[in-house]
Formats: structure tokens, sequence, C-alpha cells
């Protein structure tokens, strides 16, 4: 059991043959720190305390942006919508509420008014992937990954930006926490990033007495395996010890935040604690799945009005408590893989579509907008969907430039020319 | 396996219907009286707890049963055929499902699962083909049955993802007060799209009713891709998380040649020639938790503890949300090393309630720290227990006086230690 581990992507060929891809895709070189080919960016003291921490939440399943945002002032929303169209602004009973004009917002997403009244959240609209692919598990990896159709890179965008930036704290021991049971594909690679499901219980259990020998045998039993279980395990010990600093479980939220108990919501109330304790975690994925909603989905009340409550719920304390009330900058993005056909189906679902949309919400966004090239569902891609006009990575890519502080894009989006939409102020 | 030699013991494994387990599935049937009825008789009986008790069961097999091989092909299956169990009615077609579709066919060939997978109630409902009618085709199941149960995305084209949705339109189910035929597959014609269809190239031509379906089953099953695809699956399962050409070459021609035996293929991916460049395979939370429950012989009422645990590490059995099943990757996993040593040490502490490892009759015996450390070697890691993993625990049980309290906590520090997380 001693010998060589397999790491996905590794592919040791290319390892040996020390390819810039096979590097890219390298878990054990990433885990290991920065490899020797990344151009080293220097941070000034100040840019580095002035850079934002970021939230970032995948929507798995492909969520149905025209539901979520509803385009109303397109004259083909409500004939091509039919039975699944929100009504106008002023129709009445389940009437959207007008955003500005054009767009508005479904009864169920309105908790996220207060943040976009605010100017702290913006919606781009008709973004998307340029990867045509309509499986759920492609477009994720795409959208994860940070490159469309790849299938040979294995680390993620946003473990890419903190392989290519310097520490936001120098002493972190955790740079990355995602609130899952496993490790998402964006934070793959990542230095210094692990997931833990529940930030609140995280100390080894037992005799108090031998706690802390049993911690250091733990220690040495790791000390002499192979990447990256050696470093997991070291950052797990360290991350331990941050952990049960802080006080999760007394945790007041600011602002008169609420949070329910929904996992999302318990997420976001460990990833505010978490925040404001300031020990170096300067990146923090959540999700919020089940979106695939091929079958009566229930935009009004049902699966969908109930994802998209706990969504704009959960958003809305995390705004009241965090945007609003701390100094600490945070920038927020939720995406998804994909958006849904214009037309319904049968069944009162959707099927798999294109374009979908993006979430921003931060102290430093560019918010109470929607941002968008609206493509018109009259121009649909492939007959069906509703168009990409804005790439995702033009969003992420403004993120990690402006807010991340990152200049170093070229890595961070392999093969691609970032486009500045301005979601996010400069 | 050390009484009967490696490729006697494999045999005897992979003609598992010879192996008695009988004992096993009667306890079983007495606690989840459910497991052999009907969708029919769940409905009548209103049955609330197959969804729980089902994972209970899967995890019982696992530590349990003898036929071990079999129980490991079965949860290839159902990753393969992913079907997530939530809500009253899956339940119970999930439950029907795995005894009637995944177990039933196993070891069989594969174009028979794929077809009893295509008439699964439980898969009708979960790909929503029972909304896929010839007025407005539900595509669901048309993608995801070449994406992950055949070819794997490449050859078809999205023309080709509508024209199987049409082939497939009228394969639904009899509803939930269909007396004894309830939540069962049925053929609607009238909701069928009875045109002609042309799929990956080939003409199927109009007025084939359910033939359409079978059409498709039938040219999938047989297309290059999915041979290739089915032996990527079986590859990551029992060999490498990261298997390479030549191994899916191996592997895709006996499902060539043997028409999709899927015996098989078993029987080629634990060959020796198979097995001996293949790295070690991160064990997943579920192979962690029920490795650890077979060698401390951990003993328990029903499997409910554990199945609160995994449900914790995200892994509880038949719970993967999206129909692709749980990952395999190595980079998935191994993060959260947190959640083992949490698991180790209220496993050693007996903080879950029931759940017990008999410390004193594992180490009997042992009387000094050396027979102590022989007898965790032998326990854990089957006499393979590394030197350094050795000498560290032989210092604790020195520095602590062993106890039983302290043999317990080496014994969990054991199965907490870097080799224990590998195949």
């Amino acid at each position: 059991m001693s010998g060589q581990r397999e790491h996905e992507g590794c592919g040791c060929l290319e390892y040996r043959g020390l390819s810039r891809r096979g590097f890219l895709g390298a878990m054990s070189a990433a885990i290991a720190g920065a490899p020797a080919w990344l151009p080293r960016v220097a941070f000034a003291a100040d840019d580095r305390a002035s850079r934002d921490v970021i939230v970032s939440i995948m929507l798995r399943g492909g969520a149905d942006a025209l539901t979520m945002c509803v385009p109303w002032g397109d004259p083909w929303y409500l004939p091509l919508r039919g039975a699944l169209a929100v009504p106008m602004p002023g129709a009445g009973l389940n009437a959207a509420t007008d955003l500005d004009g054009y767009f508005g917002l479904p009864p169920a997403m309105l908790p996220l008014l207060e943040a976009y009244s605010a100017g702290k959240l913006a919606i781009v609209h008709a973004c998307g992937s340029p990867d045509p692919s309509r499986s759920h598990f492609d477009a994720q990896r795409s959208m994860e990954v940070g490159k469309p159709s790849d299938m040979t890179l294995a680390t993620g965008w946003l473990a890419r930006h903190l392989l290519t930036s310097s520490p936001m704290k120098s002493d972190a021991v955790l740079r990355a926490m995602s609130i899952t049971p496993g490790l998402p594909r964006s934070l793959s690679g990542g230095p210094l990033a692990l997931p833990v499901a529940d930030p609140s219980n995280a100390g080894l259990t037992g005799r108090p007495a031998s706690k802390s020998s049993r911690m250091q045998l733990l220690s040495e039993l790791y000390a002499d395996t192979d990447e990256p279980l050696r470093s997991i395990a070291a950052q797990t010990q360290a991350t331990i010890s941050m952990l049960e600093a802080i006080n999760f479980k007394g945790y007041v939220p600011a602002g008169g935040a609420s949070y329910g108990v929904d996992p999302f919501a318990t997420a976001l109330k460990s990833a505010a604690a978490l925040i404001k304790a300031q020990v170096g975690v300067e990146a923090v994925t959540i999700e919020l799945n089940g979106w695939d909603t091929h079958v009566s989905q229930g935009i009004f009340a049902g699966d969908m009005a109930t994802l998209m409550q706990t969504l704009s719920n959960g958003l809305k304390a995390f705004h009241r408590d965090v945007i609003q009330s701390s100094i600490i900058n945070v920038v927020v993005v939720a995406m998804s893989e994909f958006g849904r056909r214009i037309a319904p189906n049968a069944g009162l679902g959707t099927d798999h579509g294109h374009a979908g949309m993006m979430l921003v919400m931060g102290h430093k966004v560019n918010g109470g907008r929607v941002h968008t090239i609206w493509p018109g569902l009259d121009h649909p891609f492939d007959d069906r969907d509703l168009a990409a006009t804005i790439d995702f990575r033009d969003v992420l890519g403004e993120i990690v430039r402006h807010r991340l502080g990152n200049a170093a894009l070229g890595e961070v989006f392999p093969d691609y020319s970032v486009v500045d939409r301005g979601v996010v102020m400069h | 396996m050390a009484a009967l030699g490696r490729e006697a013991y494999l045999e005897w494994q992979l003609a598992f219907e010879s192996i008695d387990d009988s004992a096993l599935e009667a306890e079983l049937a007495a606690r989840y009286p459910w497991l052999n009825m009907s969708a029919a008789e769940m409905v009548a009986g209103w049955i609330e707890e197959v969804d729980i008790g089902h994972a209970e069961v899967t995890i019982t097999r696992a530590i349990r049963g003898r036929r071990q091989l079999y129980e490991r092909v079965v949860e290839m299956w159902n990753d393969h055929f992913n079907i997530t169990s939530s809500g009253l009615t899956m339940a119970w077609t999930r439950a029907v499902d795995e005894r009637d579709v995944i177990r039933a066919n196993a070891m069989g060939t594969f174009r028979a699962l794929l077809g009893a997978s295509a008439r699964s109630a439980a898969m009708v409902l979960y790909l929503d083909n029972a909304k896929n009618i010839a007025a407005a085709p539900n595509e669901n199941y048309a993608r995801e049955v070449m994406e992950l149960h055949t070819t794997g995305v490449g050859p078809y084209t999205e023309q080709d993802v509508r024209e199987v949705a049409r082939c497939f339109t009228g394969w639904t189910n009899h509803l939930a007060n269909a007396g004894e035929a309830a939540l069962t597959f049925k053929f609607d014609p009238a909701l069928h799209d009875d045109g002609e269809k042309v799929v990956l190239g080939r003409v199927i031509p109009a007025g084939g009713g359910i033939g359409d379906g079978e059409a498709v089953l039938d040219i999938l099953a047989s297309h290059p891709a999915t041979a290739r695809h089915v032996s990527g699956r079986v590859a990551r399962h029992f060999i490498t998380p990261a298997p390479g050409e030549s191994l899916i070459d191996r592997l895709a021609g006996v499902f060539t040649a043997t028409g999709g035996n899927i015996r098989a293929m078993v029987r080629e991916a634990l060959s020796t020639r198979c097995q001996t460049h293949a790295r070690p395979k991160f064990k997943r939370p579920f192979h962690f938790a029920v490795g650890v429950a077979r060698a401390l012989e951990a003993t328990m009422p029903h499997a409910g503890q554990l199945r609160l645990k995994l449900a914790q590490a995200g892994h509880m059995p038949l719970k993967w949300e999206t129909p692709d099943g749980y990952p395999d990757r190595t980079s998935y996993w191994a993060g959260a090393l947190l959640w083992r040593w949490r698991f180790a040490a209220s496993l050693m502490y007996n903080e879950m309630t029931g759940v017990e490892v008999d410390v004193p009759r594992l180490m009997f015996g042992a009387r000094n720290v050396e027979q102590i450390a022989d007898r965790i070697d032998s326990i854990v890691f089957g006499g393979t227990m590394p030197m350094l993993t050795r000498v560290l625990l032989e210092d604790y049980l020195r520095a602590n006086n062993p106890s039983n309290g302290v043999m317990a906590e080496a014994l969990g520090l054991a199965i907490s230690s870097a080799e224990y997380q590998w195949f």
C-alpha cells in the first residue's frame, strides 16, 4: 500500500513530461504549492487588505433563469412561456415585481429586493457558457473547472485563483472551505482548501485527557504518507483547532438578520461567522441543489418556489448580516450550470436549456441593476433556448481581477479573454 | 480468502448464487418486511419506513452478507443506474428497483439489466419518462440513458436525444390506485409517437410501438462506445480511479466478446493481470464505515446509527441526488478526513448508541504491547500494517499503560491512520 498513489487528472505520463496541462491538472502539484511555471504575482500590502472574501454558491440542476428573473418586457415571454409564465407586473395574483421596466422578480424571489434596492445585488442575465452541452455533469464541470469543453483540466477556477494569489492572511491555516461533505471541482487542487460539512461540529470527541496526544499521533500517522493525504491531514489538524476557537453555536447575526434552519441558511450563517472571525478563510463554497425541474416545476407553490425562497431568504439574511453590517468586504456569486428551455413541456416543467443567470452580491457590486445584453426570446440558441450573450467567465473573471485583486486571469481562465461587463466596482 | 487462494476465492464469490445467505436475508425480511413486497402491497400497507430502512438494509448486507463481491457489484450498478429515493412513491418503487432490476441482473448481461432498468417504475418516475408523451416529449430519460447508462457523451447529437425521447413516449407506469398493478411499468400506445425515428443513424420504422424503445436499447447496448463506457465504470469501481486506455480496451474486449456478460467483466477486472498494476483506491465513506464495522466485528441492533453517520459524510446509500451516482474521485472524498477521525473516535468511545465493539474480546490473550500491536495489525490491516504505523501505535500504548480504554484508542487511531484509508 505504500506505492505511488493515483490522483485523477495527474496522468503520470503527462506529469513526467512536465507539460503545462499536466501540471494544471496535477492535484499533487497544486497541494505542494504553486508550480514553478506560474507567474509570480506581486501584491502590495494594501491591495491584500482591500481584497474581498468570496462566497461562491453553486445551484446544481440547471436553474430556470426565466422564472428567477422574469423578462416580462420581452413580447415573446408570455406567448412562449405559456402555462409557466409569471404574470406581468400589476397583473394580479403571483404577478412579477418590476425591477427596471423590463425584468422582474417572481414572488418567491422577492426577499432579494432589499439587497437589490440597496444597490448591493446585481443580476446578470442571458449569461452562460459557450459549451452547448445540456449534460448537467459536463456543464457543471465546465463551469467549475472554468474552461468549457476541456475534459483534461482537473483544477477548479477558484483553486487556480488561490494558487496565483498570495494568502490574504499570511498565517492562514485554511484559505478555502467548502461547507459540503465533499470538495467541489471549483476548489479541486486548491491550496489549503478543505470540505467541512458542519463547521460548528469539528472537534475530536472522546477522553479529554488523551485528546492532545491522539491529535499528535494522528499527525505522525500521516507524516509519511503520499500527497494529497499528507497535506490534507495537516490542514485538518489546524482546521480543527481553528474551528473550535470560533463560537458557531453562539453566533448572533448582525443587522437584524434572521437565518432559517434549512441547510443552505445554516451554511450561510456558518460562512458569516467564519468570515467575521477573520481567520484567513478567503473563499467559501456552498451548494443549493435540486433545480432540475423537468416536471411540475411549481413556480408559485411547489419545488421551485421552495428553492427560490430558500435561496432568496438565505441571501437576504446574509446581506443584512454581512454586506450591510460588516466592514469586511465580501462578494457573493451564485450560478447554475445552465438555464432551461424557453417553452415548457407537457408536464408543466422545463427541459435542459442553455443560458441562465448569475447573482452577484457584495459591498462593491454595481447592484440594483440587471446586467444583460438581452438576445430576445425570438432569437433563441438552437431554436429553443435562451442564448448566452455574456460568458460566465466574464463575471467570474471580473470578480477575480477587481474584487479578489488577482490579475493572473490567463491562469484562472486559460485560453480566454475576460470581457469587462461592469458588474463589480473596480 | 487465505484458505481458498485467490483464484478459488474469486470463483466462489462470482458464483454468488451458491453462497447461502438465507439466514441474514430471513433476519432482514423479519425486520424489513417490505423487502419482499410488491409496490402494490407497500401502497396498501402505506409503509413509511422503506426509505431509511432501505439504506439500513444496504449497510447491513455490506457488513454481514457472505456474498461480498455480489454486494460490491450491486453497489456499482446502484451508482450507474442511480435513483434518488425521496418521497413514499419513490421509496416504494426504488425498493422494487433494487430487488427486481439491480440485484436480479447484477451479474447477468448488460442488455438485460438495461432493459429491466428502462421498465423500472422507479426509473420511469425518477427521470420523468411518465411525462414523456407524443404530444410533448420529455427528454430527461432519453438523455441520461445515453449519457450515463450506455454510450457516454460523444456519439449522439441533440437531435438523437429528441428522437430517443420520441421512441420512449408512452413508457409509463400504472398509477398507485391500479390495484395489483400499482406502480408497475406499462406501455400506453395512446401516448406513443408511432412515426418513423432515426437514432444514431439507424432508421426505426413507423408503427413499432413498444418495440421502438427496445430497438433503441439494442442499438445502445451494442454500440462500441457503450462497451467502453461501462468498462470505465467497472474499472473505476474495482481497479483504479483513473483507468488507462489499455485497461478500458481489455475490459471492453470482454464486454464485446461475451455479449455484455457482467460476470465475465468482473472476473477480468479482478484478475491478477488487471489488479497487478492497480494503484490503491481511496475508500469512500461507505467503504470506510462498513470496513471498520467488519474488521472490529461491531455489533448493533440495526444499521440506523451508521446510516446517520453516512448521511453526515454525504454518502448515505441511495441518497445521491443526481442520476450520475456517487463520485469515485479521490479529490472529492479525500478532503473530509475530519469525518473519518470523528467516526473512529465516536465508535471507540461508545458514542454511537447501540453500536458496540468488544475490545477485550478482540484483544483477548494479548499480554504486552507487541502482542497488542500484532492483534491490531491482524484485525485492521490483515497483517500488512506499515512499520511506522506499528512503531507509533506501540509508543502510544507504552506511554499510556494499555488498559481496555487505551487499546480502544489505539484501534481508533489505527482506523484513522493514512494506510487504512486506501484499498
